[in-house]
């Protein structure tokens, strides 16, 4: 008896009366309180995060991580380590906190800055340059990881061109929201052009094309044309313009990090909302393979658009990750 | 009893209802699957993936409305099960994507 009444919840079941009954547990306050569940499950974890974020956990990452992951990833595919750029991880740190300060999240600047002005104001002359952007990310692993999944910021990664990095991590508000943000820098300085090589052909790549949406990795013609022994030019910035080669006390030194709080979050919050959803996706779809073996029942009206838009919401929950990249 | 041309204005009206079906169901995934797409196209832009979200569950609550409003069979207990999922579904995507 008790038996039949567990079941009688889970799967479409047979009355005293004859007539056959959806599930219990998709009717209609059943539904209504999985809603509530969820509505409960997201307050609660933000009263959490709001009040005491280390409950759900404490992580801190570093720009040498990335740096060190990001050259893990060139050495899988036998590309030369990228070297360490001070100038590069400055422009990092001014473009992260510019991003702060007007309060975007874009390669360009609301008042039209590029990646590029905040290289060359970093005393950084260049050859091939390119930035890619992450926030929200919880550890340093996941933002390469997504970096590597995306295939622009990927060809930045595994560019050949690039011979020096610089990144920054820094945390801050941002469109409302205390994020953490990764801006990765790469460069190759003027100075490492081949000395025989004709100046003609030293810079071949083409200027970038302006655009609303920037691509992550833009290669971009100095504005100044490189010279075979190039001269230090007058900075306003203190910085020298001399490419400096990297070195282990400058390394840690320029080395950003930042603390995420509640790092679980979003772990907790994807196998809540997959197993909530998938627990109703698998409810609809025992109704509609009960009533196709029985073939006097007609398929409840509703119930396929119900199972499709719920294994929509399954394949995007799925798929996400806790981050963007830019 | 029904006469032989009632039976025959049955049949064609049923055979019309299950042409609907059909049409309105491929429809209704076409859609769908046109949002999944959109959601693997924009992996790591949460926000936008989000939106995908509401866009596409909008779509199926228009759906419901219009599919069940034709079929004649559109009633209040219907209608609050086509809301109650499409708040399961926003509320789901809200909390993953827009955290």
């Amino acid at each position: 008896m008790i038996h039949k009444r567990v079941i009688g919840h889970f799967i479409p079941h047979q009355k005293e009366d004859g007539l056959h009954h959806r599930a219990k547990a998709l009717n209609l306050s059943y539904l209504a309180s999985y809603l509530l569940i969820l509505v409960l499950f997201g307050s609660g974890l933000y009263l959490i995060k709001l009040k005491a974020p280390q409950i759900l956990g404490q992580v801190t990452f570093s720009s040498d991580q990335i740096i060190a992951l990001t050259n893990a990833k060139r050495a899988q595919s036998g590309l030369a380590q990228l070297s360490f750029n001070s100038q590069l991880s400055q422009a990092a740190a001014s473009k992260a906190g510019d991003m702060y300060a007007a309060d975007y999240w874009a390669h360009n600047s609301p008042s039209g800055k590029t990646p590029w002005n905040f290289i060359s104001s970093a005393g950084y002359r260049y050859l091939y340059a390119g930035e890619n952007l992450a926030r929200d990310f919880s550890d340093a692993s996941s933002v390469v990881d997504a970096w590597m999944a995306s295939p622009s910021h990927r060809s930045n990664i595994l560019d050949d061109h690039f011979k020096e990095i610089g990144v920054a991590v820094a945390s801050g508000d941002l469109e409302g929201r205390e994020v953490i943000l990764v801006v990765q820098m790469f460069g190759t300085p003027v100075s490492q052009i081949p000395t025989q090589q004709p100046l003609a052909q030293a810079s071949p790549v083409p200027s970038p094309q302006p655009s609303p949406v920037q691509i992550a990795r833009v290669q971009e013609k100095p504005s100044p044309p490189p010279s075979p022994s190039p001269e230090p030019t007058p900075s306003p910035t203190p910085v020298s313009v001399a490419v400096e080669l990297p070195s282990l006390s400058l390394q840690s030194e320029q080395n950003t990090q930042a603390t995420v709080l509640a790092s679980r979050k979003f772990a907790l919050v994807k196998g809540a909302s997959l197993g909530l959803t998938a627990f109703v996706f698998a409810l609809f779809a025992i109704e509609i393979v009960y009533t196709l073996r029985k073939s006097h029942l007609r398929l409840r009206s509703g119930v396929l658009a119900h199972l499709a838009i719920l294994a929509f919401v399954l394949l995007a929950i799925w798929y996400a990750v806790g981050g963007a990249v830019l | 009893m029904l006469s032989g041309f009632s039976r025959l204005a049955l049949d064609v009206k049923q055979l019309k209802m299950k042409r609907l079906d059909i049409l309105a169901h491929a429809f209704l995934i076409l859609g769908i699957a046109v949002g999944a797409v959109a959601i693997y196209r924009l992996r790591f832009d949460s926000t936008n993936q989000f939106l995908v979200v509401l866009i596409i569950t909008l779509f199926y609550l228009l759906w419901g409305t219009t599919y069940h409003h034709i079929k004649g069979e559109i009633e209040k207990k219907l209608l609050l099960e086509y809301l109650i999922i499409a708040l399961i579904v926003i509320i789901s995507g809200f909390l993953v994507f827009a955290q």
